[in-house]
């Protein structure tokens, strides 16, 4: 699964790089569970969206254009950094900025059983 | 003391193993895992460098895809340093240079 | 931590991971809410930008847990940005300083003292060079992220203890010029409105602000307003750069730098000429202005727009937009129900930064755009509490507490009075103001600095030249402070202070309202609150200095516990006795009254009473705002009672184009212009110091047109070379459609050496305001290699 790398990143172009970790992205069936590379702590300052928008075009452009998107609210706010990363936000991180929204919903529902990720509308 | 709740994931030919391996740590409890090879875990150490020593560890293994960490509790350091401690990376910072 | 807590976190942890995969353990859910059992929520401020968010500090066994936003506060609704999600995170990281430290000289190492040996030399040191050179010798730095309370007691020892009005602060270098811009339009500072009136607005007017990354909360404000009503809502960016704020936009003017005053001038004459504008309010309320004793009339000022056709500005502005653009954001700025405008640094940082806020006004007061629901001329200013602590608190060298002018007599008088000083006590002439000061601290005419919560070696414009002077080792700098800073690196003496979650007091925000923080957990090591520490320097230098006058400046301060009591006594002094009557009045916002709302109090308000309804959300109508009434003069419903119009009027202001200080040429043929970023907060001292804002911005960055990139040959991230006759920088490359073609705009949080925009930017300053012209000067741009490594650098 995991992939050596002896360029070192400063070699290659954002856009390049970016492209060599593609590959060991993968997404497996319903679950799709992404397994990230390992970075460099060079490559860590680097911003998720940066990789993201070649990565994983469709979810970068879906957060880009929501009201996330245009409100700068990034990956990190909901996702965490390296070290804290989670996949998937639980209510209580929503709840940060959305607490009065959080006291209309009963409390076994997840965020994501009204919201689709990255676009945040409510599902129909 | 830092506490995290962690999901280790494998594959389900490699589960068995895996699961074998978390048990030579003692500071990992498992608490069950999945026909997908999801492993549940709570990380018990005795600070946060510790902590990601572990998970770093974990995660080089061959036949473990991913560590993701879901729970962080380091209330722990927080009171030994308010009594003048000094740790070397509390709450896993690290300074830049 | 006893063993069965340990056993619940153990079970939340597991929990927590089990959760993500539906899967279900034998375990009680119920131990969760015991993990979060003992979580105490302390209401307070986000300190990070100047929109006032409050927020909730989660803290448990006295150590902070994490944060959540207050859905009943007016200013954010729950709402924070990254930096508020975070900056908790840095009260308990390693870096914060926790002794006092000395050195004798600054190029020694610093020791670690205690505080009576610290206040002790501060005091010898303040005094020695009060004997040598008066009140001209000492000088006060302070902050728009200080404390109201420490602003005021600080300015309070220098006036009338230390007879120097030698106090400014880092306010002069972002809101000075939006000050001189509504006592000259208005006859009175700070806005007429409010956030409120976000919502009810139908045009926004953004110019000279990347809202969406500088103040980023009420940009969602704006933007759910668009998002909600996008055919009947216009937004309008007007900037040299496009940035994350012209995403909601319906049309972006992108004009040259420093051409801005002819866009606005252009916009003024298709009103006037389109007859646009309202003829009963500029009846009722308005006059005509050339200098501040030369009335003009309609016709003179008509006739003085003439020269400014949509045709010649669009030229003049480059060519990016064309005049008829032009016609329609002035025509949508005149007739929408409500037209809302919002500036900051770009209109601010500005030779003409003063001239530029009034043109700004004039649209309004042409139109009758104000004072009505979701009508307003709004300066975003850039700091939690530089409205409430530095311009009404008096932390300027011309203005005293009160919006008092220290060139009169009689409001020095009140103020004296006030404090049981002798008459006469305050010197008759305004203070060094900020690049004055720091130019006599080059020359060593001022011998001793206090610097409070600010780094000027970063954040000074031309700070090479600056730091010279702050070099010196017959010039004696005490730095008060959280974190090690550039500033610390260049003091004697650096006195480690209290976070803002770690002490009690009042940050004013934008939109006059004043919130409180009360302390919620214990400083770390022996950082001490700055009430404290100027009481007990207070004390040795009146003694040192065997003045009974300096004591009689702390003697209503004596022996209060410095967590709570002291700021109380020292907020009740200033709002009791010296806001009493004038246009800020807040005797109506004690503690009592603030810790009783979500999100404090808007002045005026005069009443306790009063203040509990939250205060005055519109200045100057009768009926919402209780001076209106009780300072009425006539039947109209508008009753403009500021202290700088004698006349009562709204005055429109004759302001030609003019050139900034520097211009590209052939040898520096780009503009520079600098600005914030989302992730960071100033000079990243706190930013700096959390891993995930860190990451998300490390380094300082130079945006280049893809234009220019091309014809330079570069690339995303090659390094490249930004120099200006005053100083030079190596940073990477952004290649991004941002920056108008010819400019280049650089972050200027970094504290790396080769990164420092500062040391780029030109000194030039506002003769009114005295604010630096930040925003432009001429550099070469080359490219120097492909990309590099590159770190992070915090000191």
């Amino acid at each position: 699964m995991r992939r050596q790398r002896d360029i070192p990143w400063f070699k290659v172009s954002l856009s390049m790089m970016v492209l060599l970790f593609m590959p060991v992205v993968v997404h497996a069936d319903n679950n799709a569970k992404a397994v990230h590379p390992e970075l460099s702590e060079q490559e860590m300052y680097i911003s998720c969206a940066d990789c993201h928008k070649e990565a994983t075009p469709e979810l970068e452009k879906q957060w880009y254009d929501s009201s996330h998107g245009i409100a700068i609210v990034k990956c990190y706010q909901c996702h965490g950094t390296f070290g804290t990363f989670k996949l998937t936000p639980t209510r209580t991180d929503c709840a940060v900025c959305h607490m009065d929204q959080l006291t209309k919903c009963s409390t076994d529902t997840a965020c994501w059983d009204c919201h689709t990720p990255h676009l945040f509308k409510a599902k129909k | 003391m830092p506490i995290s709740g962690v999901i280790i994931t494998s594959t389900p030919e490699h589960l068995d193993e895996v699961l074998s391996e978390l048990q030579q740590f003692p500071q990992v409890e498992v608490h069950g895992a999945d026909e997908k090879a999801n492993i549940v875990a709570v990380l018990d150490t005795t600070s946060s460098e510790e902590m990601e020593t572990i998970i770093d560890r974990i995660n080089k293994d061959e036949k473990v895809l991913n560590v993701g960490v879901t729970y962080l509790n380091t209330e722990d350091e927080a009171e030994q340093m308010a009594q003048g401690e000094k740790l070397p990376k509390p709450f896993g910072f690290r300074k830049p240079q | 931590m006893a063993q069965s807590r340990r056993d619940f976190i153990k079970k939340a942890a597991a929990l927590s991971a089990a959760s993500y995969l539906g899967m279900s353990l034998p375990i009680d859910p119920r131990n969760i809410a015991r993990a979060n059992e003992g979580v105490i929520w302390h209401r307070g401020s986000c300190r990070l930008c100047g929109v006032g968010c409050r927020v909730e500090l989660g803290v448990k066994d006295g150590t902070p847990m994490g944060i959540r936003g207050v859905a009943e506060s007016r200013t954010n609704f729950g709402y924070i940005c990254m930096k508020g999600m975070h900056f908790w995170k840095c009260m308990r990281h390693p870096d914060r300083l926790t002794k006092p430290l000395y050195r004798k000289k600054k190029t020694d190492k610093f020791q670690e003292i205690s505080w009576d040996k610290a206040l002790d030399i501060a005091a010898t040191e303040f005094a020695t060079a009060h004997k040598e050179g008066g009140g001209r010798a000492v000088a006060y730095y302070g902050s728009g992220q200080a404390l109201t309370e420490e602003t005021y007691f600080f300015q309070k020892i220098m006036r009338a203890g230390l007879q120097s009005n030698n106090v400014e602060g880092n306010p002069r270098l972002c809101m000075a010029s939006a000050v001189g811009g509504y006592l000259t339009s208005f006859g009175a500072d700070e806005p007429i409105g409010s956030y409120s009136d976000l919502e009810k607005a139908h045009c926004f007017f953004i110019v000279g602000s990347n809202t969406a990354e500088a103040h980023p909360v009420l940009f969602r404000r704006i933007m759910r307003r668009k998002l909600d009503n996008p055919d009947t809502v216009k937004v309008i960016n007007v900037d040299p750069r496009i940035s994350q704020t012209s995403r909601i936009a319906d049309i972006h003017l992108q004009f040259k730098p420093g051409t801005d005053l002819a866009l606005l001038n252009a916009m003024a004459h298709v009103i006037v000429e389109e007859k646009l504008y309202d003829e009963k309010f500029l009846k009722n309320y308005a006059t005509f202005r050339k200098g501040k004793n030369v009335a003009t009339s309609f016709a003179d000022f008509k006739a003085h727009l003439a020269q400014y056709t949509p045709e010649a500005a669009a030229k003049k502005c480059g060519g990016s937009f064309t005049a008829d653009d032009l016609r329609t954001v002035a025509r949508w700025f005149a007739t929408s129900k409500g037209t809302m405008s919002l500036w900051s640094m770009g209109l601010n940082q500005r030779k003409q930064g003063v001239w530029a806020n009034n043109l700004m006004h004039n649209l309004h007061i042409l139109t009758g755009q104000l004072l009505k629901d979701g009508a307003d001329s709004l300066s975003l200013t850039g700091q939690p509490n530089a409205c409430g602590g530095v311009r009404e608190g008096g932390g300027l060298c011309h203005i005293l507490p009160g919006h008092r002018l220290v060139v009169k007599e009689k409001l020095r008088n009140e103020v004296e009075a006030a404090w049981g000083v002798p008459a006469g006590r305050i010197p008759p002439k305004p203070g060094l103001h900020t690049m004055a000061m720091f130019s006599a601290i080059n020359e060593a005419k001022i011998k001793a600095i206090w610097i409070n919560c600010t780094s000027p070696v970063q954040s000074l414009p031309n700070c090479n030249l600056y730091n010279k002077g702050m070099d010196r080792e017959d010039v004696f700098i005490v730095t008060t402070d959280i974190f090690p800073t550039l500033t610390t690196q260049k003091s004697n003496l650096v006195l480690p202070t209290s976070f803002h979650f770690e002490k009690t007091g009042v940050f004013g925000c934008t939109e006059r309202r004043s919130q409180i923080t009360k302390k919620a957990i214990d400083s770390p090591g022996d950082a001490m609150p700055e009430v404290w520490i100027i009481r007990e320097w207070a004390r040795k230098l009146a003694e040192k200095m065997n003045d009974p006058v300096i004591t009689q400046c702390i003697v209503p301060f004596d022996g209060l516990e410095e967590d709570y009591e002291l700021p109380m006594a020292i907020w009740n002094e200033y709002t009791q006795k010296l806001t009493a009557k004038r246009d800020n009045d807040l005797r109506g916002a004690t503690y009592e009254v603030l810790e009783q709302m979500a999100d404090g109090v808007q002045w005026p308000a005069p009443t306790a009473e009063y203040a509990l309804t939250g205060g005055t959300v519109k200045k100057f109508v009768k009926g919402r705002d209780p001076m209106a009434d009780t300072e009425s003069k006539n039947d109209l419903p508008y009753q403009f009672y500021g202290p700088a119009h004698a006349d009562r009027t709204l005055w429109i202001w004759h302001r030609d184009q003019a050139d900034p200080d520097e211009i590209p040429d052939a040898e520096y043929p780009f503009y520079l212009s600098t600005g914030r970023i989302i992730d960071h907060w100033h000079t990243m001292s706190m930013t700096g110091r959390i891993p995930e804002l860190l990451r998300a911005n490390p380094y300082a960055y130079v945006e280049v047109n893809p234009k220019d990139a091309e014809r330079l040959g570069i690339k995303p991230g090659d390094m490249v070379e930004v120099k200006s006759r005053r100083g030079v920088n190596q940073l990477p490359a952004k290649v991004y459609e941002g920056p108008i073609e010819g400019m280049v705009f650089v972050y200027w949080h970094d504290q790396h050496k080769d990164r420092m925009i500062n040391k780029v930017t030109k000194d030039a300053i506002d003769p009114g305001s005295k604010e630096p012209e930040f925003k432009i000067c001429a550099v070469q741009i080359k490219r120097l290699s492909g990309p590099q490594p590159l770190r992070p650098y915090i000191v």
